[in-house]
This record gives C-alpha cells, sequence and structure tokens, in this order.
C-alpha cells in the first residue's frame, strides 16, 4: 500500500494531456470573456452577446425610473427574449415560431431576483431561461448554482445544465437545460429550486410546463460489435429544438459503457453541435448495461442522410459510422 | 521572465496575458485532476474551461495573491464535483438506472482495479483530500484551506480514504501508511 500509494502521483502524472486543446480553450476562453469585460458585456463560452446587449441597453434605460417602476420594466424586455437571444439556435427558432410558453415569474431572496422568462418542452428538450438580478456582482457563491427539481410534486431528479451571461456585473441571464425529458408527461408542474452554493439564497417556482410541439420518432435499430462491446443505437427523435439520439451498450469494461459518446454529420459533412448527453451503467450478470442519450442541434432544413459515429472516450474501442435516412 | 508572484497581481488587475501565463502554469495539473474526477477526456475539458472561466471572471476578487493556486485547485474541485453531481442525477427519473449507479459500485471487480480506477470510484470527499495531499502536495492546513473545513476534518478523511483504498487494493500490502503521509 506504501508503495502505492507513493506512486499515486507518478501514475496521474501519466495521464495524457491534450496540450493543443488546452491551449485552444485558454486562449479562446480569455479572448471572449476579455472581449466581454471591455464592452461590459462579458459572456461564457459557447454564447452570443446579442441578447446582453438588448437587455442591458434596456435595464440601464430603466434606472432612472422609480425602484418600483425600475425593478417591473426591467422584466419586461427579458420575458421570452432569452432563447431568441442567447445563442441556440434551436432555441431560437422555436422562440421564433411562438413554441415556448412566457413565464415571467419572479422570487427574490437576499436582496437577488431571479425570474423564469420562458420554457420550452417538446419530448427532446426541457430548456428554461431565467434572469438574474443581483445587488452586487457575482460573488464566488455563485460560482456554482445548485438545483433541485420536482415533478407534479415528487422529488425528480434530472441532470441540469446551466449556462450564465452577464450582461451587466449585476444582471445576468441564463439557460438551465434538462437532460432525459422523455419520460416526462405532456403536462405537468415543474418544482424548481435554485440556490447559490452556499445555499444562503434560495429561489422556489412552481412553473406549468405543457409540451408546445410535435417530434418525430425515427427508429434506428443499428447495432454493432466492437472491442467487446455490443452496441445498439435504438432511435432518433426529432423536435423543432434539436434531436435525440436514444443507444445502449453492453460490455465486461465499465468503462467503454459508461463515457459513449456521438457526433453527427450532415451530408453535406457539416458537424451538428452536441447540447448535451449522458449514460448510467447497470451491472449484471457478469456484464455493464448501460443506456445513454445525446442532444444534438437541429439538422439545416432539407437534410437527407446523418452519418453518426460512436466514441468511446479512452479510443480504446472504435465503432463503425452508420447513416440513418432522415424521412 | 516574470514569476508566478508577478503575474497574479498584474492578473488580478485584469491583464489577460498574465492570466494566460498563470494558467498555462497550471494547467496540466489542472487537467490531470479534472481528468481523475470525470474519467474520461471530453469531460475533464469541459470542467477545465469552466475553470478558466469562472477563475478569469472572479480573479479580482481574490483575497490574497500568494493564494492563486490553491483558489484554482479550489475552483476545479467544486466545478467537477457539481458536474458529477449533476450529471448522476441523469439517470435518477427511472428508478430501475437510479438502481444501476448502485450497482454499477457495488459490483465494481475490486480485485481488478489499479490505484487509478481505485481512487476513481471512491467517495468525492475521500477522492479530494487523497489528491490535493499526494498529488499536489498540499499540507493539512492547506487542504482546509481549499475545501474551508477545519484540519481535523481533513485528516479524518485522509484516513479514511485511505482505508477505502486499501480495501478496493485488495491483495496489497497491509501496511498502515497513516503516520507516514500525515
Amino acid at each position: 500500500m506504501i508503495q502505492e500509494i507513493h506512486s499515486f502521483k507518478k501514475e496521474i502524472d501519466h495521464i495524457p494531456v491534450p496540450h493543443d486543446k488546452l491551449d485552444a480553450i485558454i486562449t479562446k476562453t480569455v479572448q471572449e470573456a476579455g472581449a466581454g469585460q471591455r464592452t461590459g458585456i462579458r459572456k461564457k463560452m459557447g454564447y452570443v452577446a446579442g441578447a446582453a446587449a438588448v437587455a442591458c441597453g434596456l435595464l440601464l434605460g430603466s434606472a432612472a425610473l422609480s425602484p418600483a417602476m425600475a425593478s417591473l420594466v426591467s422584466k419586461i424586455p427579458v420575458i421570452g427574449s432569452v432563447f431568441s437571444q442567447i445563442g441556440d439556435s434551436g432555441l431560437k427558432s422555436v422562440s421564433e415560431q411562438g413554441l415556448t410558453a412566457a413565464v415571467g415569474a419572479t422570487k427574490v431572496s437576499g436582496g437577488d431576483s431571479l425570474t423564469i422568462n420562458e420554457v420550452f418542452y417538446d419530448g427532446t428538450r426541457l430548456s428554461i431561461g431565467y434572469s438574474l438580478e443581483t445587488e452586487k456582482p457575482l460573488g464566488e457563491e455563485y460560482i456554482i448554482m445548485r438545483t433541485d427539481f420536482t415533478v407534479n410534486g415528487t422529488e425528480a431528479k434530472f441532470s441540469a445544465r446551466d449556462k450564465l451571461t452577464e450582461v451587466t456585473p449585476t444582471y445576468h441571464t441564463g439557460i438551465l437545460e434538462l437532460d432525459s425529458p422523455a419520460k416526462l408527461p405532456d403536462q405537468f408542474e415543474l418544482g424548481l429550486n435554485l440556490s447559490t452554493e452556499d445555499r444562503v439564497k434560495k429561489w422556489d417556482f412552481a412553473i406549468p410546463v405543457s409540451k408546445q410541439a410535435d417530434n418525430k420518432l425515427i427508429p434506428i435499430g443499428h447495432k454493432q460489435q466492437s472491442g467487446g462491446v455490443e452496441l445498439t443505437v435504438s432511435d432518433l427523435v426529432v423536435g423543432p429544438a434539436g434531436m435525440r439520439l436514444a443507444f445502449s451498450a453492453v460490455s465486461e469494461d465499465q468503462d467503454s459503457v459508461d463515457y459513449l459518446s456521438v457526433t453527427a454529420v450532415d451530408e453535406s459533412g457539416h458537424e451538428l453541435g452536441s447540447l448535451s448527453g449522458g449514460t448510467g451503467s447497470k451491472f449484471r450478470d457478469g456484464k455493464y448495461y448501460s443506456t445513454g442519450t445525446q442532444l444534438f442541434d437541429r439538422p439545416p432544413a432539407g437534410t437527407k442522410t446523418l452519418t453518426f459515429t460512436p466514441h468511446e472516450a479512452s479510443g480504446r474501442v472504435k465503432f463503425d459510422s452508420f447513416t440513418v435516412t432522415l424521412p | 521572465m516574470s514569476t508566478t508572484a508577478d503575474l497574479v497581481p498584474r492578473a488580478m488587475r485584469g491583464d489577460p496575458d498574465a492570466f494566460q501565463a498563470l494558467i498555462h502554469e497550471e494547467k496540466e495539473k489542472l487537467y490531470r485532476m479534472a481528468y481523475m474526477y470525470m474519467r474520461n477526456e471530453a469531460d475533464a475539458l469541459e470542467v477545465f474551461q469552466e475553470t478558466v472561466y469562472k477563475a478569469f471572471k472572479s480573479i479580482s476578487s481574490l483575497q490574497n495573491s500568494r493564494y492563486f493556486s490553491t483558489w484554482l485547485t479550489r475552483i476545479l474541485i467544486n466545478t467537477a464535483i457539481s458536474y458529477l453531481k449533476k450529471n448522476r442525477k441523469i439517470t435518477a427519473m427511472s428508478p430501475e438506472v437510479l438502481e444501476h449507479i448502485g450497482d454499477s459500485y457495488q459490483h465494481q471487480p475490486e480485485d481488478q482495479l489499479d490505484l487509478l480506477q481505485a481512487i476513481g470510484t471512491l467517495e468525492e470527499k475521500y477522492k479530494t483530500v487523497l489528491l490535493l495531499r499526494y498529488y499536489k502536495d498540499y499540507s493539512l492546513k492547506q487542504i482546509a484551506e481549499v475545501l474551508d473545513c477545519p484540519e481535523g476534518t481533513v485528516k479524518t478523511n485522509i484516513h479514511r480514504g485511505l482505508s477505502v483504498l486499501r480495501n478496493k487494493l485488495k491483495g496489497a500490502a497491509c501496511d498502515d501508511p497513516r503516520d507516514s503521509f500525515l
């Protein structure tokens, strides 16, 4: 044991480091965040600053009004506008088509107000747009926002991705993207508790959610075996704000089925952006059984075929690509 | 050539070149720490990116420039643990999938684990203190500062973490390393 602990550092230092990717991330993150800082509109990677600029101008314009009026006016420009401005093409599209539901509910905790602006749900995506107005610039307690959920009053577990965009140091807009909405009913009440990392500030919401659009189920049933992994890609669900691929895998090696991901390329060679995804595995009779989903951007209009290539994180297992014809 | 002591105050004043130089100094250890939590490159890169973004955004609020490295490490750990917690919730909508996670840990073939795999399966609180102690070479006091908890808690978690690790590594020598490392 002592010997093994001594080799701890050595073994970790053997983990290969993708230097090129790290360097690119450092440069891009600093450039983008820095550019935002110079104009007073910082933004997070992967989002455009358009919404920030619009909301910022209107918010600053409201500052000369009475506090009550300023508070009221400050909500107006962001209700229903987060999705259309945040830089997610799928959400922008459904927002423009009027397929999202405006909420406009505000709660205040410790002087900081959080407004749920807009919700979109279609069975492939469950996305919540919100804005956060704070008395002081965001401190460390906001670096990580905690989330807890209920569905019709019963505790529910989701993988929630939170993307926050700075408009001003005291005003932010964000998107909460909840994975795995497939098993949810067409209509339900989503209980959402957001809190700061230290749980000092908390905001509770009960958000009525109803399916806003239909989606299309495309059965795939693709199977292949590689490196001891049996992979099945069952279906693709295409909605107006994205598409979700469902797959499962079986192997005696847990890592080979726990960290699967898929890339999607259309017939013109354009790779679709991947919005989120995840897998979970179960051990049974000497093998690990995993199920997973991956959410992609919606393919461009007129796309006829999509070629999917599964990947295993370590690169030890190589999978073949396969093509799906869209109806 | 600028030293860390020179670069941190410059980065705190908003110098992006100084900030980048600091991150380049730390990037390998940051990425490997992230990898130990996430266990795959894609998620480790995402955690790394989040860490760089959060650090850039909040470095002006760093209380003491001497603590840059520990402060950065704290952001990475919080980001990784938050990411793991959120992603673990993905399967819990269906009870049978929630069951998966428990099973997969219970049935881990422990006798086949190597050291890194074994550490990867530890509870986060044990994994974190062991990484900080034996990979980052932090003192108990530094770990307590990073995790914002009493030194006694750190010591307890290192003891328990080593004990759990020892049980996972079946067949390894049963020497008690605790006093040697604390």
